[in-house]
């Protein structure tokens, strides 16, 4: 069965989902970048966490890394999802 | 190599840094680089490279007088030098790591230079307090890089050591990450910002 918030946005296929509720900043980013890392550009990630504090700081790190924050959403209890559409990789030399 | 839960914890702040990420530090951790010559610019190089997660190895020879003050004490002085340093540096890269083949090549002139790469050299321009930082990946010329350090000298240990080795340092975790051109130097000395040292052509690219 589907959970109900995975129905709440048509077009956003979630590849990955990451639990960083247990985490303190920063590796809440860590983890989050990590899991990015896995997925190819355009590919979606759900983050799960929990607090004001990464609440603030994920998207904000998100986007200066070149993700789009699709949706924050808030679960109460203080916990939030996200969901992180990944960006282009940055270019290397050879 | 895959980075454990505890390479995770370790490097994260450095994982955070958008040019290293998760695949960065794994490249690093995969860097494992021979330390060639002897000095004590070598030895904060290799210091700072061990703490970025990259494993360094010595070959077997006794700890120099010059590289006493930092990674060696005076009472080490004619010990194995690979033993010291693997006691010194233990509390910033743990037991267990490297074992494989060195791949890159880091070294305070005198040193030989050997394989595809990278390489890093650090010496003195002769007779002053400039220190000179020279580097290639695999795809830069052999040839241009020993000719620019050819003309470098090996000094006495002194407070621009640091910054010397320090700069070596990141000028290989840059070479090891993508981040740098494939040949070039840097100039290191205390009354002037980091800057571009010209490089000297062999034969081949006069």
């Amino acid at each position: 069965m589907i959970p109900p918030h995975r129905m709440a946005e048509p077009g956003w296929a979630i590849a990955a989902t990451v639990d960083v509720t247990g985490q303190v900043c920063p590796m809440t980013y860590v983890r989050t970048k990590l899991k990015l890392e896995t997925l190819s550009e355009g590919e979606v990630l759900e983050v799960l966490l929990k607090g004001e504090e990464p609440l603030r700081n994920l998207p904000r790190s998100a986007r200066e890394e070149g993700h789009e924050v699709l949706l924050i959403e808030t679960l109460g209890e203080q916990r939030s999802r996200l969901l992180l559409k990944k960006g282009r990789a940055p270019e290397r030399r050879g | 190599m895959a980075l454990s839960e505890g390479d995770i914890v370790r490097f994260s702040r450095q994982i955070l840094l958008t040019p290293v990420g998760g695949r960065g530090q794994e490249a690093l951790g995969a860097a494992s680089t021979l330390l060639g010559g002897a000095g004590s610019a070598q030895a904060v190089a290799g210091a700072y490279l061990a703490a970025g997660g990259s494993p360094v190895v010595l070959r077997a020879r006794p700890v120099e007088p010059s590289e006493v003050g930092f990674l060696f004490t005076a009472e080490e002085v004619g010990e194995d030098a690979g033993t010291c340093l693997k006691a010194a540096l233990m509390d910033v890269l743990p037991e267990g790591r490297g074992g494989a083949p060195p791949v890159g090549r880091l070294g305070e002139l005198p040193a030989g230079f050997a394989g595809e790469g990278p390489w890093v050299a650090l010496g003195w321009v002769p007779g002053s307090e400039t220190g000179v930082v020279v580097y290639r990946t695999a795809e830069g010329c052999p040839g241009c890089f020993e000719e620019t350090a050819g003309e470098l000298a090996n000094g006495p240990a002194r407070a621009i050591s640091v910054l010397l080795g320090a700069a070596g340092a990141l000028a290989y975790q840059r070479l090891v990450l993508g981040l740098s051109e494939p040949l070039g130097a840097i100039q290191v000395s205390a009354r002037e910002p980091l800057s571009p040292w010209p490089l000297r052509r062999c034969g081949g690219h006069r």
